[in-house]
C-alpha cells in the first residue's frame, strides 16, 4: 500500500527513512524541508509503520482538480 | 427692465457614472433672521421674483413646485430658509449676493442645485460586476485596479496540471517549472493548471490588454502534481510543496483536493506540512471544493486540504457577490472553515494551447487570493506568512453572508 508519514523531528527524517526500509517499506520519497516520507509499504500493515518519530501515517490517496 | 441672459451648462456629467449631477438651478441659503417679506421685498429690489413655496403648497396636484417655478424666477422656502433659483434668473442672483453690506444680509450663500438618486442596496450595487474591455469582472470586485501593485518579482506556485508555458501571457512570467507526474512533461493538456497560473499571475492579454491575472508580474513557478485528467497523488503534491519551498516560494495555490465528510477532520499529515510552511514563511492557499449543490439545500464540508488550520481554504462568489452554488462551506465542527472567499463564477483566463476559456469552481477562486497575496507582498516583503494570513483577513470586504460561506469575506485590496 502506498502511504504518505510526516516524521515528528525533521532532523532525524533520513533515520527514520532508514528504519522503514528496514522494515521491508520501499521508500520513495524523502521530504527534507516538509519531513515528508512517502513509499510503499508492499504487504506490511500501515499501524505497524507506526514507529517512534513518525508523528502520522496514511495511506496515499488521489485528489482531483478542483 | 430688460434682462441680459448667459449661457450656463445645466448640466454637469459625473466621469463615473453617466447620470446628470447638477440641475442648472441654485439653492440660496437665506439668513434666519429675515422674515418672508424682507427676503421677497430684497430679491424683488434684484428683479428677482420669489414665490412662497407655502402660497402654492395647498394645491391639490403634486406638481406646485412646477408651477410656482413657471410663475417666477425661483421658490423660496420659509420654513428652511432656503431658496431655489431658476437657471435663467441666476445673472440677477450675483448682485442680490453682493449686496451684503447693509447690517443683516438676507442672501448668505449660493451652491448648485444637485439631482439625487436613490441608493441601491449594498448587495444591489455590487451585483453589478461584469467583464469590460479593462478587465474581468473578478478583478473589478476586488479592486486590483486600484492597486498599482502588480507582485513584481513574488514567486508563486500553482501546483496544479501544468501550464501551457507556451501560452503569449504566461511564459514571461514563469520562472521554474517541474512536473511531478510520471511519464507527463509540465506541458498541460488538461487546461485546468493554465486557468489557475493566469489567475494568479498570468500578465494581461496579449494582444487586447485585458487584465485578468491579479499579480501580472509575479514569478510563476508551475509545478505539475495532477495529470492531464486532473488527477494527482499525495506524494504528487507533498513534493510539489517541497520544491516550492526549495525556491522560496511566499505563496503556493493549490485549486485541487479530495471531498471530505460530515464529522471529518482534517489530514494531520498535510496540517504538519503547512504549519512547516507558515514557519518557513510561505503561505498555502487551498480550494474549499465545489461539492456543495445549494440550490437542494446541501452544502458540503470544506475539502481536504484545505479543511486542516494551517491552509488558507477559499470559497467561491458570484458576479452579485453571492455564495456560488457549488461552494463548500465550514460545516464540520472539529476545522474546516472557509478563511476567504473570492471570484469563482464565469471566471475568464489562460487555457491550453494559447487559448482562453471560461470557468468556474474554487479553483478559480484561489488563485486569485494567491495573487493577491502576492500583491501584499510587494507592498510589505518582510510580512511574516502568519501575518500575510492577517493581512488578507484584515483587508476582505465584509459581505453579508454567513462567515461558514465566505469567511472574512472578498479578498480585496484597499486602494
Amino acid at each position: 500500500m502506498k502511504f504518505v508519514a510526516v516524521v515528528s523531528d525533521k532532523t532525524q527524517i533520513t533515520a527514520i527513512a532508514g528504519k522503514l526500509k528496514m522494515l521491508g517499506c520501499k521508500v520513495e520519497q524523502v521530504l527534507k524541508r516538509t519531513g515528508v516520507i512517502t513509499g510503499d509499504s508492499l504487504h506490511i500493515p500501515l499501524e505497524t509503520l507506526q514507529i517512534g518519530g513518525i508523528a502520522s501515517i496514511a495511506p496515499e490517496q488521489v485528489r482531483k482538480a478542483q | 427692465m430688460s434682462r441680459s441672459y448667459v449661457t450656463i451648462p445645466a448640466i454637469t456629467l459625473r466621469d463615473d457614472e453617466r447620470k446628470p449631477r447638477y440641475t442648472g438651478r441654485k439653492l440660496v441659503l437665506i439668513n434666519r433672521a429675515s422674515n418672508s417679506s424682507q427676503v421677497i421685498s430684497h430679491a424683488r429690489k434684484h428683479s428677482l421674483r420669489l414665490a412662497a413655496v407655502s402660497d402654492f403648497s395647498k394645491a391639490k396636484t403634486g406638481d406646485y413646485l412646477n408651477e410656482a417655478f413657471r410663475q417666477a424666477d425661483g421658490i423660496y422656502f420659509d420654513r428652511l430658509k432656503v431658496a431655489v433659483i431658476n437657471e435663467s434668473a441666476e445673472p440677477l442672483l450675483k448682485p442680490a449676493l453682493s449686496s451684503g453690506k447693509q447690517k443683516q444680509p438676507h442672501f448668505l450663500f449660493t451652491e448648485q442645485e444637485r439631482y439625487v438618486y436613490a441608493i441601491a442596496s449594498r448587495r444591489r450595487a455590487s451585483a453589478d460586476y461584469t467583464d469590460n474591455a479593462a478587465a474581468s469582472w473578478g478583478i473589478h470586485a476586488m479592486n486590483i485596479l486600484g492597486s498599482p501593485l502588480k507582485g513584481k518579482n513574488i514567486p508563486v506556485a500553482v501546483l496544479d496540471t501544468g501550464a501551457d508555458t507556451t501560452h503569449p501571457d504566461l511564459h514571461p512570467r514563469i520562472r521554474r517549472k517541474k512536473t511531478f507526474v510520471s511519464g507527463q512533461q509540465v506541458t498541460d493538456l488538461n487546461g485546468h493548471g493554465s486557468h489557475c497560473a493566469g489567475l494568479a499571475a498570468g500578465n494581461q492579454h496579449a494582444t487586447r490588454g485585458f487584465r485578468y491575472g491579479v499579480a501580472p508580474l509575479a514569478s510563476l513557478l508551475i509545478g505539475k502534481v495532477l495529470n492531464n485528467q486532473g488527477e494527482g497523488t499525495d506524494a504528487n503534491i507533498l513534493a510539489g510543496i517541497e520544491w516550492a519551498l526549495d525556491n522560496k516560494c511566499r505563496v503556493v495555490s493549490l485549486s485541487l483536493g479530495s471531498e471530505t465528510y460530515e464529522g471529518e477532520t482534517w489530514s494531520r499529515i498535510y496540517e504538519s506540512v503547512a504549519a512547516e510552511c507558515l514557519k518557513q514563511n510561505c503561505l498555502i492557499i487551498a480550494a474549499a471544493g465545489n461539492e456543495s449543490a445549494r440550490a437542494e439545500k446541501l452544502i458540503s464540508p470544506v475539502a481536504h486540504p484545505a479543511n486542516c488550520p494551517s491552509i488558507m481554504a477559499v470559497g467561491a462568489l458570484t458576479a452579485n457577490l453571492g455564495i456560488a452554488e457549488f461552494s463548500c462551506g465550514g460545516i464540520n465542527p472539529d476545522g474546516g472553515q472557509i478563511d476567504i472567499a473570492a471570484p469563482g463564477v464565469n471566471i475568464w483566463s489562460a487555457w491550453k494551447n494559447k487559448g482562453y476559456r471560461r470557468e468556474s469552481g474554487t479553483s478559480a477562486a484561489t488563485p486569485m487570493v494567491a495573487g493577491l497575496a502576492a500583491l501584499l507582498l510587494e507592498a510589505e516583503p518582510t510580512l511574516t506568512a502568519p501575518a500575510l494570513w492577517m493581512k488578507l483577513v484584515q483587508t476582505a470586504k465584509r459581505l453579508n453572508l454567513p462567515a461558514t460561506d465566505v469567511g472574512a469575506g472578498l479578498a480585496f485590496i484597499r486602494s
